[in-house]
């Protein structure tokens, strides 16, 4: 009676299993994509779109973004100071004959006024711009203004104050002019 | 299990591992998403390219309902997936208060929208329809009416809600869902709340962005002060130069940088100063959608114009295909982005591009060449091409390192896959004409110099200077067929019919008016007559320069100057040496210098005789007698046997214009063998060149071997040794001294003796102090010691010239 040795068959099914059950599990995390592309034309035409399935760091944004709608709910509910406008400046330089002031309010999206007080010394110079609620911010409407306004060289003090129904706040900066 | 079971299962199992290994590691490196992206690329002064931001033609509906799709394979639309441990999602949320079940993926939402009107007064340019429409359809819409790149509306819903990668969104990410009207630290303000209306809202502002550049918070082309965080006093920030609008409408919607711990971990958090918005963005830009460092090609929809992104906000049109190309299209980038009309009227049109740029805030001024870029080292350099300062193109700065630097311009130039090489001087491309030109011509010379490849699109740009001619290059007039010399340091016309018609070999052509921007001589070359530096003559005719020996210098008629040429003029010819013989091209008659003078060669039977070979006659246009001092008079090869039309008498010819009469028949053909069909009868003044010799006699010598006689009778010749010639009454000084071409034509038989015997006659003669005696019988013969075997026979007239002497009988 001949001997067969079954063994080698068996462990090439086990291999074949042990891949199989492997690649699915990448596909399904999405570490490789072997299906999902292949039929559509539409997703051909543009090979620099990703159509992948999404990595894990993307499936696990929509639980990331929960907690921060909850933490922001708690948030809402927790009593903050609400008349407080943070303003910031983001530029403050002379260009050419120009004397140009940029400024947003960080915390609020709500029409306003922005005031600029430009001082040194005793002298002020003092223009104000309206402020309109935008995406995230409420940005002053950048101040522009000639240089002949300043009587004096020097670096002045510059303050921005925002004031809206609700909410009021001010920021300082330097500016240079020459 | 026995030993060698166990030896093969472990063999299988090794090779099991093996395989699946190697097997995964390819599936891997096949098909894993690269995670290249580095924090360390991230520019924050340029997230994204304008062309790229506003690009509307990115996606089609169909294209973004797939990519929705694509990100949420499957929706969790009843919560069924695990919370916790011990929850499902929807078993928490009824515990926790939170939205319930069911919930709609962004790939299934849908609303309904009312029809919104944009007469051109609102920032977004196209009216929007209502209706009841897909997140992937209102996407898109609000894209096209706003020239917002849906691909940019995409990544916004995703750095603010996760709204494209969720699959169980609530409707509170529905509602503020690009966080418009959302400031980092306060309630959003909710007359923005919903789907359509945070995602048609977050276009229209970057477009209020756009058209409003001075008036917001963050400015294009100017330093910035950014803040890292909301708390400001607590986290800085630091001056960003925003290089471009769209990363300015980041800013503004956005209005935080990340800080190094957030770029450093680019997938993950931070530190309490880190802002993730923008970041965020360029991330998921860069992952989903390719760099967003695009083109900076674009074209409005429905225009086949195509333009290019200037620095501010600036924008240039791009004329034809090959300057696109030179400017990268092709290579570094790859498509046109297509944008919204308002683009365009929100830019500064600077005019067609140049071929020229320079990036903003850099020094240098380039060429752009699809080879890569040349920049203008020295202001001369740039000038030589024509170019003034403000003519070049002026582009961002955040596009120069897309583009290869090549070496420095030069003005030296070849055309890209051609071979024509150009000096451009003054804004004009002077052509090289030959690689002689290029490699001895300029100071230094043109070959030494550095050579730059441009496009011939662009050399087609610069106007054509006076060409580059090689000394001594002849050249041809395209307009009029005339031919010039280029002297070195003038131009020379070539003129004369004879020249002209010549076979001057002109090497390059073109027009008479860049030939006249040559300087010119004031004397055109006219005649045939060169000579070159080193003071060899030279006859120019029908494409050859015939050098001249120093008997042809001597024999040129004085009218003709010669013409004093540079060396490498000579070089257009074929140089033979002028033969001594030579015809006109239209005249059968053939010249011959000898002795100094021109001779009429008498027939072609004499060119043998002459040492003339047919195929060496140098064949001119110009008539020999022009070009030399002529004697009209006839010349015959040596040995040619002639006879005036009036006289009988026979001549033979020979060197140095000599006749040798030949006083009888039997002179001429008994003894020389010459024939009498082979004389010519001559009119006397063919002849008039010769001098008459001494008529031909018995005794001969050879003009290269002089007291060497030879005693010619019966049609051969006899060489007398030294010894003989008192014998012989001393012949050597009475010969005839022919040519050696008649001397070889005689037969030689054997040499002369003491003794002979005429013919027919029986008598033996010895030969003695000029005298023949008589042997009158064998036993004096023998007694005075003469052999049989020296007795010559010679003939009776040779005989009668010996006079007798004493018998010799005993």
């Amino acid at each position: 009676m001949i001997h067969k040795n079954k063994k080698p068959i068996t462990l090439l099914i086990l291999a074949i299993f042990v891949v199989s059950g492997i690649t699915i599990l990448l596909e399904k995390n999405g570490v490789i994509d072997l299906f999902s592309a292949k039929n559509n034309p539409v997703e051909q035409a543009d090979p620099s779109i990703n159509f992948g399935p999404p990595t894990q760091v993307e499936t696990d944004a929509g639980n990331a973004q929960k907690e921060i709608l909850i933490s922001e709910e708690q948030d809402r509910e927790t009593p903050v100071d609400k008349g407080l406008a943070e303003v910031v400046i983001t530029d403050a330089s002379q260009y050419d004959d120009k004397i140009e002031v940029r400024a947003f309010i960080a915390n609020v999206v709500a029409d306003g006024e922005c005031t600029f007080d430009f001082t040194i010394n005793d002298l002020l110079v003092s223009e104000t711009t309206p402020a309109y609620a935008d995406a995230t911010t409420t940005p002053c409407i950048a101040l522009t203004i000639d240089r002949s306004k300043f009587s004096k060289a020097g670096v002045w003090a510059v303050n921005v104050r925002y004031s809206s129904e609700h909410y009021t706040g001010s920021s300082q900066s330097e500016i240079i002019i020459q | 299990m026995n030993r060698i079971d166990k030896i093969q299962n472990l063999f299988y199992l090794t090779l099991l591992l093996v395989t699946t290994t190697l097997l995964l590691i390819i599936l891997i490196s096949v098909n894993a998403k690269s995670s290249a992206l580095s924090g360390s690329e991230f520019n924050p002064g340029h997230i994204i390219d304008d062309t790229v931001f506003y690009n509307q033609g990115s996606m089609s509906v169909a294209q973004i309902q797939q990519f929705l799709n694509s990100k949420v394979p499957v929706c969790d639309t009843n919560g069924s997936k695990m919370y916790n441990a011990s929850q499902t999602r929807a078993q928490w949320a009824v515990a926790n208060g939170r939205p319930q079940a069911p919930y709609t993926c962004l790939k299934d939402y849908s609303q309904t929208v009312q029809t919104t009107i944009n007469s051109g007064s609102d920032l977004c340019t196209n009216s929007i329809q209502g209706g009841t429409k897909s997140a992937a359809q209102i996407i898109y819409d609000v894209s096209q009416a706003c020239g917002i790149n849906s691909q940019v509306l995409i990544v916004l819903l995703q750095k603010e809600q996760s709204l494209i990668t969720d699959d169980w969104p609530w409707p509170r990410q529905y509602e503020i869902a690009t966080g418009y009207g959302c400031p980092d630290t306060a309630p959003c303000a909710s007359e923005y709340y919903g789907f359509f209306n945070q995602v048609y809202q977050a276009a229209k502002a970057f477009r209020r962005y756009e058209s409003n550049p001075d008036s917001f918070n963050y400015k294009a082309n100017r330093n910035n002060f950014i803040y890292y965080n909301p708390n400001l006093s607590g986290c800085g920030g630091s001056s960003v130069f925003i290089q471009n609008q769209a990363t300015a409408n980041l800013y503004i919607y956005t209005p935080y940088q990340p800080n190094a711990a957030a770029l450093n971990n680019l997938y993950g958090t931070g530190d309490s100063c880190s802002a993730y918005g923008n970041r965020n963005f360029w991330r998921m830009f860069n992952d989903w959608f390719g760099s967003t460092n695009g083109s900076p090609f674009f074209r409005v929809q429905n225009d086949g114009r195509v333009y290019i992104s200037g620095a501010n906000n600036t924008y240039y049109h791009v004329p034809e295909e090959r300057i696109m190309q030179a400017y990268g299209y092709g290579t570094q980038f790859n498509t046109i982005s297509i944008v919204n009309s308002s683009y365009l009227s929100e830019r500064t049109y600077q005019g067609t591009l140049p071929w020229i740029a320079r990036f903003e805030g850099g020094p240098s001024i380039y060429q752009f060449e699809t080879n890569g870029l040349h920049h203008f080292e020295t202001p001369e350099m740039y000038a030589a091409f024509g170019n003034s300062f403000g003519d070049e193109a002026v582009l961002p700065s955040y596009l120069e390192y897309r583009f290869q630097k090549s070496t420095a311009m030069a003005n030296i130039v070849r055309q890209f896959n051609g071979a024509e090489i150009y000096n451009v001087v003054s804004g004009t491309k002077r052509h090289i004409t030959t690689p002689g030109a290029f490699s001895s011509e300029g100071a230094p010379p043109y070959i030494t110099r550095p050579v730059v490849i441009t496009s011939r699109d662009y050399m087609n740009t610069l106007p054509n200077g006076a060409p580059i001619l090689e000394t001594g290059q002849i050249v041809r007039s395209s307009d009029n067929g005339s031919l010039y010399a280029w002297m070195g340091t003038e131009l020379t016309q070539l003129s004369g019919n004879t020249l002209l018609n010549g076979g001057f070999p002109a090497t390059y052509q073109t027009t008479s008016n860049l030939l006249s921007l040559l300087p010119q001589s004031a004397q055109p070359l006219s005649s045939q007559l060169i000579e070159n530096a080193s003071g060899q003559l030279y006859l120019i005719d029908r494409g050859s320069a015939y050098s001249l020996n120093s008997e042809q210098r001597g024999l040129l008629q004085t009218s003709m100057p010669i013409v004093p040429v540079p060396s490498r003029l000579l070089n257009n010819f074929r140089q033979p040496r002028l033969s001594s013989a030579m015809r006109q091209i239209s005249q059968p008659e053939v010249k011959v210098i000898r002795n100094g003078s021109l001779y009429n060669v008498y027939s072609e039977q004499d060119f043998s005789g002459l040492g003339i070979n047919s195929s060496e006659i140098s064949i001119l246009t110009v008539d020999p007698s022009i070009l030399f001092s002529d004697t009209d008079q006839n010349i015959f090869a040596p040995g040619r046997l002639i006879r005036s039309n009036i006289s009988p008498k026979i001549y033979l010819t020979n060197e140095n214009f000599k006749l040798h009469h030949i006083t009888t028949e039997e002179m001429l053909v008994s003894q020389y063998g010459f024939s009498f069909n082979k004389v010519a009868v001559v009119a006397p003044t063919s002849v008039s060149a010769y001098t008459e010799d001494r008529p031909l006699g018995f005794y001969i010598e050879r003009t290269s071997a002089p007291g060497e006689p030879w005693l010619v009778d019966q049609g051969c010749k006899r060489f007398i040794k030294s010894d003989l010639f008192s014998a012989y009454g001393q012949p050597q000084t009475n010969t005839n001294i022919l040519a050696n071409n008649i001397f070889d034509s005689i037969p030689i038989c054997s040499g002369v003796t003491y003794v002979f015997r005429p013919q027919g006659s029986p008598k033996v003669y010895f030969l003695q102090n000029g005298q023949k005696r008589w042997v009158t019988n064998e036993s004096a013969f023998i007694r005075n010691g003469f052999f049989g075997a020296d007795v010559r026979i010679l003939s009776q007239s040779f005989a009668n010239t010996l006079p007798d002497g004493p018998i010799i009988n005993n």
